[in-house]
């Protein structure tokens, strides 16, 4: 086969052509009322924010694994979503996973993104308890816990902080010399992009981002300023739902009575049982939680119940 | 080729230097070149490393270099690569008198496209690699004339080749990685292997000669000789690959990897047809010249050869890989690959039987390679390798007529005439990439450079030999 070099650079032009007739095809200006200024860069900031979720959330699935059993994945996208309506930003989308580890530990990813591991499922006893567990996370998104704080780190030490490697094992420790820079989306890539797309593209560095998060959630976790506002208003959507008020005490007392690794580990990412426990009986004791009767969700939790898989990791 | 030089040279016919080289088609003709190891490069890193990427194989190509690396993946991954234009040029020192003779192809190839899938939800530390790849490839459409030329003693009035080939050397297979323990990884692959030569050549020579006439009186005359010669070699196989590779402190690796080609079927088929003719002029008996052309001799002979067993068994083929992961950004590789020699080529397919033109000897070559992360998004890497010629090496004879020591002598002729050619590559590589998170694309350039000799006319005259070999490849990645 020869090499036709005019041939070649003529087929390039055409493609450059058409290219550019699509992009010229697309409209300049989204259709619907213009945006001002600041109304557009709250709405960048949103698109940020999902950008970081989604990535932050892939890493989280690629690393743990997923539970794919619909009748689980599905009742606790339901319970989730319900708890989420209650909540004090219940406009956003919330999207609920299953993660294949023993751990007990739960994460929110900024966007919406919620993932709950099957360790933190399996000791919940009823439907209270699991809502009061979910509606902790929806706080965390709706709160913007996680985003406020990648955004409050300055770039270096958000590229230092994705740097850090946080390993699931001997197995995967053994690869972490042979990782290689953690490319950044280039500005001449996103530039490429919305050209491409017409959307714009966001000032937050997405990717390191999503990997400072998500070293961040499974090393050291959140202040405890923030783990606290979580429980309570986690407490405060899930009776507001008609949930069993102290279905959240109920849950933290299991584990703590619990000597497990599993269970421990989940004090490396969040406050002492102890002290959560004590703020949360302090924010029930200002809503007269005594006076509100909630369903448990016991029935129904338990049928769910017989269908959690069996996970080998952790 | 040296039957028909025997022959003529029998019926007493003292042929110029110039008449072997219509015989050359079967010394040293367009070939896939399965006499070197190192043509192409596969794989989207390794190209760029000089090929050095035993010790790491963590991607797609890890099926090639050490099924043993694809246990360590950190992602699974789709690659491919192209040859976008290769262009060789092998130079022949004074072939043709004074004058250089060169054979030159060129065109474009697909070294490599693979796919690796991590299989870690299922069996924690393996992963499956798929690939195709080409690790030589040839294109040649060559024409040649010259004109008028003195080589020795005598006068070429035309010299035509043409020289049509296409030949490659292609796998498909697929392989798996398992790592039983955090830092040792074992791999085994399987790939179907074919190489396909075809090449049709023809020669055209014509040279004013002197020739005895009537009465001790000379008559000028020409020669004309002419050869089409059409070969093809197809070759069948798998080759099983074992490899090995273990993770050792301060960010060193170190793989074996093994591999044989198992050949189940092959074949060559030659035909040619050679014709010599001698032609004078006349003179009519009232004294005037007349151009009558009057052949007084013609020759032909053809040839043909059909062999089951032309390459005889794959060779063995070892890789020793080490590399060193210094930081996230600077990876350093040598590797050294020895193929045994192949000794059971058949020897028939050589009309006078003296050497197999498929035998091989054995092979030993370097690599070094290195990747640098300029930016987190910009990696350069550069390789230094060498391709070795598996042919032996040419010698030179000292010809005296007085003692029998000439190519008429079948002794002489063994050890000092028509021997294949023997080239030597160094190559080196450089390319550089756009690497995104999920994706990369990269772009360079392979040289290689090389240099030997040569026994182009079928004697014993030794030709010095250049050769260079570059190709612009570009290659794409996509982390799944």
């Amino acid at each position: 086969m020869r090499f036709y070099p005019w041939r070649t650079a003529i087929v390039l032009a055409l493609c450059g052509l058409e290219l550019a007739c699509t992009k010229a095809e697309q409209p300049a200006e989204p259709i619907g009322p213009k945006l001002t200024e600041q109304q557009q860069k709250v709405l960048d900031d949103y698109r940020q924010e999902i950008e970081v979720g989604r990535n932050m959330a892939g890493r989280l699935l690629g690393y743990y694994g997923v539970i794919e059993d619909e009748r689980v994945v599905g009742y606790v996208n339901q319970v989730g979503t319900y708890v989420a309506s209650y909540s004090d930003a219940p406009e956003r989308r919330y999207m609920f996973a299953i993660l294949k580890h023993e751990s007990v530990n739960a994460f929110a990813c900024p966007g919406g993104y919620i993932l709950i591991t099957m360790g933190a499922l399996r000791q919940a006893k009823n439907e209270a308890e699991l809502a009061s567990v979910l509606g902790h996370e929806v706080a965390h998104v709706g709160k913007r816990h996680m985003y406020d704080a990648l955004k409050k780190m300055k770039e270096k030490e958000l590229e230092e902080a994705a740097k850090v490697k946080v390993t699931n094992g001997p197995m995967q420790e053994a690869l972490a010399f042979r990782e290689r820079p953690v490319a950044e989306a280039s500005s001449s890539g996103s530039r490429l992009a919305e050209y491409l797309t017409g959307k714009t593209g966001g000032g937050l560095n997405i990717l390191a981002a999503a990997q400072a998060g998500m070293n961040l959630m499974t090393g050291k976790g959140l202040d405890k300023t923030v783990e606290f506002e979580a429980d309570q208003e986690g407490v405060r959507y899930a009776i507001r739902a008609g949930y069993e008020p102290k279905a959240m005490l109920t849950y933290l007392r299991r584990l703590e009575a619990k000597s497990e690794k599993k269970v421990k580990n989940l004090e490396k990412t969040h406050p002492s049982m102890a002290d959560r426990y004590k703020r949360i009986v302090g924010v029930l004791k200002s809503m007269n939680a005594d006076e509100i009767i909630g369903a448990s969700g016991e029935e129904r939790f338990s049928k769910v119940k017989k269908f959690f898989p069996k996970v080998d990791r952790g | 080729m040296t039957c028909g030089v025997f022959k003529l040279l029998s019926a007493g016919l003292r042929l110029s230097s110039t008449v072997l080289l219509v015989y050359a088609p079967l010394v040293e003709t367009a070939r896939a070149d399965q006499f070197h190891y190192n043509n192409v490069l596969v794989g989207t890193r390794a190209v760029g490393m000089g090929g050095a990427f035993g010790g790491v194989a963590d991607d797609a190509s890890g099926l090639y270099y050490n099924p043993g690396g694809l246990a360590f993946a950190l992602s699974n991954d789709i690659q491919g690569s192209a040859n976008a234009f290769y262009s060789k040029t092998t130079t022949y020192k004074q072939t043709l008198g004074t004058t250089d003779f060169d054979e030159k192809s060129s065109g474009s190839l697909t070294p490599f496209f693979g796919g690796l899938q991590k299989l870690d939800r299922y069996v924690e530390g393996m992963s499956v690699a798929f690939g195709v790849f080409y690790v030589d490839g040839d294109l040649k459409d060559q024409d040649t004339t010259i004109e008028h030329k003195e080589i020795g003693s005598t006068t070429i009035d035309r010299y035509h080749r043409t020289t049509n080939a296409r030949a490659g050397t292609y796998f498909a297979g697929a392989a798996v990685g398992y790592r039983p323990l955090p830092n040792l990884g074992f791999g085994f692959g399987l790939t179907y292997h074919n190489a396909d030569e075809l090449v049709q050549e023809f020669q055209f020579a014509k040279q004013s000669v002197t020739l005895a006439g009537a009465n001790s009186t000379t008559v000028p005359g020409w020669r004309t000789l002419s050869s089409n010669v059409r070969q093809h070699l197809a070759v069948y196989g798998v080759q099983p690959v074992f490899g090995v590779q273990t993770a050792l402190p301060l960010g060193l690796t170190a793989g074996l990897t093994l591999k044989k080609t198992l050949i189940a079927t092959q074949s060559l088929e030659s035909t040619s047809e050679n014709n010599i003719t001698t032609t004078t002029d006349a003179q009519n008996t009232n004294g005037a010249s007349t151009t009558i052309k009057s052949p007084v001799a013609n020759q032909v002979d053809i040839a043909e050869t059909k062999s089951k067993k032309p390459v005889g068994s794959g060779p063995f083929e070892g890789r020793l890989g080490l590399a060193w992961f210094a930081n996230t950004r600077l990876l350093l590789a040598l590797d050294i690959m020895y193929i045994a020699g192949v000794s059971d080529a058949d020897l028939s397919v050589d009309p006078a039987k003296v050497r197999a033109p498929y035998a091989k000897q054995p092979v030993t070559n370097f690599a070094l390679g290195s990747e640098f992360f300029v930016t987190p998004s910009l990696p350069l890497r550069l390789g230094v390798f060498t391709n070795n010629d598996a042919r032996p090496k040419v010698a030179t004879g000292v010809r005296d007529t007085a003692a029998g020591q000439t190519c008429a002598n079948l002794d002489y002729y063994k050890k000092y005439c028509a021997q294949p050619d023997h080239i030597d590559y160094y190559g080196e590589s450089l390319f550089i990439a756009w690497v995104q998170p999920n994706s990369q694309i990269s772009a360079g350039v392979t040289m290689q450079q090389g240099t030997g000799k040569a026994q182009k006319l079928g004697d014993d005259k030794v030709q010095a030999v250049k050769s260079k070999q570059y190709s612009f490849a570009f290659s794409a990645t996509h982390n799944l």
